[in-house]
């Protein structure tokens, strides 16, 4: 970690005391006391002047003195300031110590204030630089997880380019994001997802349960150009961002190149190969087919059926007949009684380890980076290519930066920066889709293999039930595919003007726009759409930022020191969503609109405007007591006029009691403690003030996305909008208190950072649902309550340390509670997912699984159907999971030894249930490996139940005794299907609980008189691996999955999902 | 320059200040969402929406019940084996409610206001269809207090079926045939935004007053004096094919009929059911219009065409309530019975297939007429064939005549419908379980309890 270290708090020289001379000329050299080598570019001030240099490249420095008695301040990154009283020397050598206790930190907190950890009165935590490039991820959210306490990160999947969710302290608002603020340098940066949802009103909603993984947009971050980042976790921390930072800020510096340094040229390479890391247990033994009579049947597409389950007989009971079919290269496949039988035994496939290859992922990034005396200028050049587990997918990404400052003039410094990012690939379809790959995939049955040709000369497909039923998953991947290119801009001018040594005004003005321009295939013939579809989708986005501060820093007395900022800020958002639905194509494999016999276009947009007033105060007393309030107004668009201007305040304190009790033990070396309180305040989604007419599209669950899409008949309709506005919304609050200590041992050696946090969101805005017969579906209100509370630890420990080897560990652990404490008059819940089983519901967990389960009598046991022998379904559906986990811990472990280095994240979750929707569907489908049981006599375990003359069921005292068939194979009725297509929602929820090892790297820093007489100034080597090994008991792929990725509020979702990959491979970073 | 920048600073102050104060204009208002739209852009919406439920999702429950489709995948293959749960109905509510009639009621709303008793009486004949669709479906059904999401009410009370039955479905018809024969409709009158009548006055008296024949008739399980109304109410009732009460469909591939495209999105969802399949004698030529091969369902049939019409009421039906009234009335008359039944078969053969009954076919069927103790198991069964995908009139009549005789299906145990016979009614939907708790009537699935006109 490389930190700007402004300030040192009790390392005074004792120097003898000499009258001084004004006037006077001091020069000497600096020095670092790690290994004497020269410091350059070290900032040499006289201390309450603006006075000073900076050294060369030799680490000298030469200063003309202009006061009495003058003392002169030493800072350099990642060194303990110095300040020397000159006592008219001349000739002054310093030697500046590395900061190993980190006491005085730089950070940057909201609106780009920079600040000293030591003073601060809340939670902050940085995240190592390096850490980030390590972790390898392409996505530079996933690079996040279990690297910041209070912070969980969650993928979506292992699809190149997939989006990753992020929370910071849970989720706090019911319908709105509860995503952070990510923020560039100061320039708040977009991170949305956007579906290309089977319908435009779903891209509102997003909340497309089909379609493809898509990306958030922080993905076009390139984690190359990261010097430092910040997680802002409570108000306290976030209110001068104001409401965009309601769910926490993810602060991001970008590496700048430092002044009077020579250019320095860096190459890093890294390669890595990837390899599905987990699926499900499917069964190769038993056919496709259904039990007929009472005896399994085989029935295939090649012996004329559509039968989707795989309950048919066993597959070496089969056998090819000397008979040709186009659905198996072997010849038709018949029962062994069969006169046409031959002696060949018909083959089992298992379709889905087949499917995978391996994908690879090869980023290259060059940099420049070096500066004048007036000059500082960082340029970067980085590029990413990903190939995906699956074939034909892909993500790539180019990314190229410049960021230079000048002083233009004395104390008045400009600085530009320009990223521009290139971004997107193919991707494939997902989830609840008829040509989900996952879908089709999974519910082959054994007995078909998909890898035989999916396209027959017709052009109609050969999959396992027939035609375009399901998919066949080589068809979806080569035919249904969707590309992406993201064509993004981000950039900021910044003015900064030190107008006095205590007065800075600086203004800042950011842009991020792109535009994202989509086409989704359905291709004739294909299962969702068999006329074939092209939807022609353009997303662009600008965001535009403008922040003005002004900063009065002052020692009003000897020990009193303040701080203060006020500012203001400008912030909209444009987004227009334009979207071009083509169906019916003309022809195979031409997706343009030409090819469409109807096309439907629709405008989207969504806008928002913002301006802020905000100051901020901090007051240092003795350093040793930190007082800070702050508050914010803000004016947005998104609500009533009446209501749009909102004010929200925080103060906090820190108290450094080492300080006061002059406490300088060696084992207990430092000691903080902080408190604060906080608002921050959310305003309401776009457009839900008011009420309109959306554009008609009729149809049904069964045939979303098509149906009667106006125009159409020759004539355009509308109909009322299913969400009625409110125009009496105000902003929701969220409150948050919260207590913590830092304390640091054996000299820093050991260090603790301890938080306990309890946030409460009220008058949370939300949709809740109304009942459809009043006309409307939904209502947007002012009435949640949610609280959100735990304990956040982060712990460094330096536990060997000596010359040649050093073993550090870090643990980030995160324990958050939350809970649903009102939702809305006479509303018990709502629901948040596309099915119906995850819900906000009073009183309850966020996002608690709701659905189907056993009937249970009073004491537990299950109530057994006297006709079939089967347990009854609970006629009332009722809580069956909760998807928040117990605790997130992540375990670093780095072994340093000469220039070997070894590193690695263990990433553990406890607890979380999740929702396996897939494993309801294999199961009923007969693929599903626990399905092997199914000729098994069982006794299901329960009491017998009695059906009463109103239809209810009651429980009797007597003991089950009936004995089934579990998978009904001699005609009873099949356990696995009783319950419906998904099963009982109670069977598929899943303890999500992991260890995995998130990261390793090992690294070899060749010794620098290797390199004498080579062109390189360091060459460093490594293997590198992520997602190494995951224990988890989950049964279906890696548990860190979401249907429906970033987007939504939705938490441990898996209904055919795709699958998550585990890499590894090798880097090389070369410097100049 | 020092005071310079100063200045600068100092303007970009004032400047950022001065325009916190503007106002935010229509900003939030999203340019997509029209605030107010015209009747004309309202009808077709309303028009094609209340089709698509009655033809798809109503459809699929009724010939799943009465096994004329075999459920063979997904809900599609649970809703057969009577496994029908409250998350299976929220979809058929909600489009009825939300998509259907709240635009209709909107037409109704904007026809009284801008003083235009054509689009009004268009709209009244429509909800009448749609209230008494979900009460068939439901049972007591929120109507009276209904709509009034705009008004702030959010819990709508349900009313009585017999209520709708009697009172206010006849009341609705009634001011929608007085509103339809309004001379003057000075704020517009429906024209080619019509898609069922392309704006025929006269077609929708007629399909207002067949409505009302229908429910009149409906009652006649529990009040057999409702066959002779029925009878009386003929002559104002739809009197030909070509007056049917019914919606076609486009041809493009963004105007589907519902059943097609339920073929097409959801293929290997279902058959024909062998019941159904095995009815047809082997003179009926309409078989190949409703069943392909063996028993396949996904096929260019008569309902299940891209451009297929959705019957919300035809002749045909209109001539077996007259069949089944002489019948049923306290005085029967037999005779009458069947010339009316030999009309409801021909009109049907001649909607299907566009020719006669063949002369074998009407031979067969005055041999079972004059063979069966029980004439109206052959009605029932002719009407079985007749009006299959006619809306819920194959589950209606059976739940009013235990015709057609079915088998119950195996495996048709489960906890809503506890003794495994036929469903009688469809769960109320998870939704008003949980958002309009105080109101619902049942919270307690039980496909078995019978509604009003069923007891």
């Amino acid at each position: 970690m490389r930190n700007i270290l402004l300030f040192n708090f009790c390392l005074l020289l004792s120097l003898t005391t000499h009258w001084s001379y004004a006037q006077q000329t001091v020069s000497g050299r600096v020095t670092s006391a790690d290994d004497q080598t020269p410091l350059p570019g070290v900032n040499v001030l006289e201390e309450g002047t603006t006075n000073g240099t900076i050294t060369d490249l030799n680490g000298d420095y030469r200063v003309t003195l202009t006061s009495d008695n003058p003392r002169l301040v030493f800072s350099f990154i990642g060194f303990a300031q110095q300040t020397v009283e000159v006592n008219g020397q001349s000739s002054l050598d310093i030697t500046m110590a590395s900061d190993t206790r980190q006491l005085s930190e730089i950070v940057v907190t909201a609106a780009g204030i920079e600040a000293n950890k030591r003073e601060l009165g809340y939670s902050i935590q940085n995240v190592d630089a390096e850490e980030i490039v390590q972790s390898r991820e392409t996505n530079f959210v996933s690079a996040l997880s279990g690297k910041v306490a209070g912070v969980q990160v969650t993928s979506s999947g292992g699809t190149p380019g997939a989006a990753a969710q992020i929370r910071i302290r849970g989720n706090k608002s019911v319908q709105g994001s509860n995503a952070p603020l990510f923020v560039i340098d100061g320039i708040p940066i977009d991170n949305s997802t956007y579906n290309t949802a089977d319908s435009p009103e779903d891209d509102v909603s997003n909340l497309g349960s089909g379609g493809v993984t898509n990306s958030n947009r922080a993905i076009d971050i390139n984690p190359e150009d990261v010097e430092s980042l910040t997680v802002l976790k409570g108000p306290a921390a976030t209110v001068l961002y104001g409401i965009r930072a309601a769910n926490g800020a993810v602060v991001i510096t970008t590496k700048k190149g430092q002044r009077n340094t020579k250019p320095k040229i860096s190459y890093d390479f890294g390669y890595t190969v990837d390899q599905i890391n987990k699926l499900p247990d499917l069964q190769t033994t038993y056919a496709q087919g259904a039990v007929v009579d009472g005896v399994p049947d085989f029935q295939a597409a090649l012996n004329g059926f559509t039968t989707s389950t795989s309950w048919g007989p066993r597959i070496d009971g089969l056998r090819y007949a000397d008979e040709a079919t186009p659905w198996d290269p072997y010849g038709l496949v018949v029962p062994a009684s069969d006169p046409r039988a031959t002696s060949r035994v018909a083959r089992a496939y298992n379709n889905a380890e087949d499917f995978f290859q391996t994908g690879s992922n090869a980023t290259h990034n060059v940099s420049v980076s070096g500066g004048t005396a007036a000059t500082n200028y960082f340029f970067s050049i980085g590029r990413l290519d990903q190939s995906g587990i699956m074939p034909n997918s892909f993500f790539d990404r180019t990314s190229f930066r410049a960021t230079t400052s000048t002083e233009v003039f004395k104390n008045f410094n400009v600085s530009f920066s320009a990223n521009y990012i290139n971004s997107g690939g193919k991707r494939l379809q997902n989830g609840s889709n008829t040509s989900g790959v996952m879908l089709g995939l999974l519910r082959t049955a054994p007995s078909f293999d998909n890898s035989a040709g999916y396209l027959f000369e017709d052009g109609t497909q050969r999959a396992y039930r027939g035609g375009s039923v399901y998919d066949n998953p080589y068809f979806t991947v080569n035919k249904n595919y969707t590309t992406d290119d993201v064509n993004r801009i981000i950039g900021y001018s910044q003015l900064s003007y030190e107008a006095l040594p205590w007065l800075n005004f600086t203004y800042r003005l950011g842009v991020d726009t792109y535009s994202d321009e989509r086409l989704f295939r359905n291709d004739v013939n294909s299962s969702s759409v068999q006329a074939g579809q092209a939807i022609n989708q353009t997303i662009n986005s600008k965001d535009i930022n403008s922040d003005f501060l002004m900063t009065i820093k002052k020692e009003v007395s000897g020990n009193i020191g303040l701080n203060f900022t006020v500012g203001h800020n400008y912030y909209s958002k444009d987004v227009a969503i334009n979207r071009i639905d083509g169906q019916g194509l003309a022809s195979p494999g031409f997706f343009n609109m030409a090819s469409a016999t109807a096309v439907n276009v629709a405008e989207g947009v969504t806008r928002r405007k913002l301006y802020g007033l905000f100051g901020t105060l901090t007051v240092n007393i003795a350093d040793q007591l930190f007082v800070n309030l702050s508050g914010r107004n803000d004016w947005s668009s998104t609500l009533p006029e009446a209501n749009n201007s909102f004010f929200y305040p925080a103060a906090s304190l820190g108290w450094d009691f080492t300080q006061t009790f002059a406490i300088d033990n060696p084992i207990f070396s430092y000691g903080k403690l902080r408190a604060s309180w906080g608002q921050v305040g959310n305003d309401a989604p776009f457009a839900v003030t008011n009420s309109g007419f959306a554009q008609s599209r009729v149809r049904d669950g069964w045939t979303t996305p098509q149906g009667v899409i106006f125009p159409a008949l020759g004539l355009n309709a509308f109909n009322p909008d299913g969400l009625l506005g409110n125009d009496q919304l105000k902003a929701e609050t969220t409150t948050t208190m919260e207590v913590g200590a830092d304390l640091q041992f054996f000299n820093g050696r050991i260090g603790l950072d301890l938080t306990y946090f309890d946030a409460t969101t009220t008058d949370a805005i939300l949709n809740i649902d109304i009942p459809s017969a009043s006309g409307w579906q939904q209502r947007a209100v002012n009435s949640a309550e949610l609280r959100n509370y735990g304990i956040e630890a982060a712990l460094t420990a330096n536990i060997i340390s000596s010359e040649a080897f050093n073993y550090d560990v870090t643990l980030n652990f995160t324990r958050i509670r939350n809970k649903v404490e009102k939702l809305a008059e006479g509303i018990p819940f709502i629901t948040i997912d596309p099915f119906g089983t995850q819900r906000i519901a009073e009183g309850e967990p966020f996002g608690i699984f709701y659905g189907t389960r056993f009937l249970r009598d009073d004491q537990g046991r299950k109530v057994i159907d006297p006709a079939k022998g089967l347990p009854f379904e609970d006629p009332n559906e009722g809580i069956v999971g909760d998807p928040n986990p117990d605790f997130l811990l992540g375990f670093r472990n780095t072994f340093t030894w000469k220039g070997v280095k070894l590193s690695f994240l263990l990433d553990i979750r406890q607890g979380g249930d999740v929702y396996n929707g897939t494993k309801g569907v294999l199961n009923n489908f007969g693929v599903g490996a626990e399905t092997l049981d199914r000729n098994e006599r069982v006794v299901f375990d329960g009491v017998l139940g009695q059906v009463q003359d109103d239809g209810t069921i009651v429980a009797t005292e007597q003991a089950n005794t009936i004995e089934v068939v579990k998978g009904g194979t001699d005609g009873g009725t099949n356990y696995y299907q009783n319950y419906g297509f998904v099963n009982l929602t109670e069977l598929t929820i899943e303890d999500g609980s992991w260890v995995r090892l998130r990261d390793l790297s090992l690294s070899y820093e060749l010794p620098s008189q290797w390199l004498e007489s080579s062109p390189f100034r360091g060459v460093n080597v490594g293997f590198i691996a992520r997602n190494l090994f995951l224990f988890t008991d989950y049964t279906g792929i890696d548990p860190e999955t979401n249907l429906t990725g970033a987007s939504s509020n939705v938490i441990g979702y898996d209904y055919f999902n795709n699958p998550n990959t585990k890499s590894y491979g090798v880097s090389v970073g070369l410097t100049f | 320059m020092k005071r310079y920048i100063i200045k600068v600073f100092l303007l970009i102050t004032a400047l950022s200040v001065s325009i916190s104060s503007c106002e935010f204009g229509d900003t939030n208002v999203d340019p997509s969402l029209p605030q107010d739209v015209a009747m004309s852009a309202l009808l077709p919406s309303g028009e094609t929406a209340i089709a698509w439920v009655v033809g798809g999702e109503m459809v699929r429950f009724s010939g799943l019940l009465t096994q004329q489709f075999r459920g063979i995948n997904a809900q599609q293959q649970d809703n057969w084996r009577y496994l029908i749960r409250e998350a299976d109905t929220n979809g058929t509510w909600q489009r009825m409610y939300h998509n259907s009639l709240n635009t209709i009621n909107f037409v109704m709303m904007k026809g009284e206001e801008q003083n235009a008793p054509h689009y009004q009486g268009v709209a009244e004949v429509l909800m009448a269809t749609g209230i008494g669709n979900l009460t068939d479906a439901f049972g007591n059904v929120p109507y009276s207090t209904a709509f009034e999401g705009n008004e702030g009410n959010f819990n709508p009370t349900y009313d009585e079926q017999q209520e709708l039955y009697s009172t206010t479905l006849p009341q609705l018809l009634d001011a929608a045939i007085a509103s339809l024969s309004a001379d003057d409709s000075p704020g517009g009158s429906p024209g080619a935004d019509d898609v069922i009548y392309g704006g025929d006055l006269d077609l929708w008296v007629k399909a207002a007053n067949s409505l009302k024949l229908r429910y009149t008739f409906q009652q006649g399980k529990r009040n057999p004096a409702a066959y002779d109304a029925a009878l009386a109410m003929l002559p104002e009732a739809i009197s030909s094919n070509q007056e049917d009460y019914e919606m076609i469909f486009g041809s493009s591939a963004n105007e589907p009929n519902p059943q097609y495209q339920f073929t097409q999105s959801r293929s290997g969802n279902m058959r024909m059911d062998d019941y159904f399949a095995n009815v047809f004698s082997e003179n009926d030529t309409r078989k190949p219009f409703f069943v392909d091969g063996e028993n396949d369902f996904e096929f260019s049939g008569y309902y299940t065409s891209i451009n297929s019409p959705v019957v919300l009421m035809s002749y045909v039906e209109v001539k077996f309530i007259e069949a089944e009234s002489y019948l049923q009335k306290a005085a029967p008359d037999v005779a009458a019975a069947k010339t009316a039944l030999d009309e409801a078969v021909t009109a049907s053969f001649l909607k299907i297939t566009g020719a006669p009954v063949p002369a074998a076919y009407q031979a067969e069927l005055d041999a079972n007429w004059a063979a069966a103790s029980d004439k109206l198991e052959v009605l029932i069964n002719e009407k079985y064939i007749a009006c299959y995908s006619q809306g819920l009139l194959s589950w209606n009549d059976y739940r009013r005549t235990g015709y057609p005789d079915l088998t119950v299906v195996p495996d048709g145990t489960n906890s809503f419908n506890a003794n495994g016979e036929i469903p009688r009614r469809l769960p109320y939907p998870q939704e008003e379980r949980l958002l309009n708790p105080t109101n619902i009537p049942t919270t307690t699935p039980n496909l078995q309890s019978r509604f009003w006109w069923d007891e």
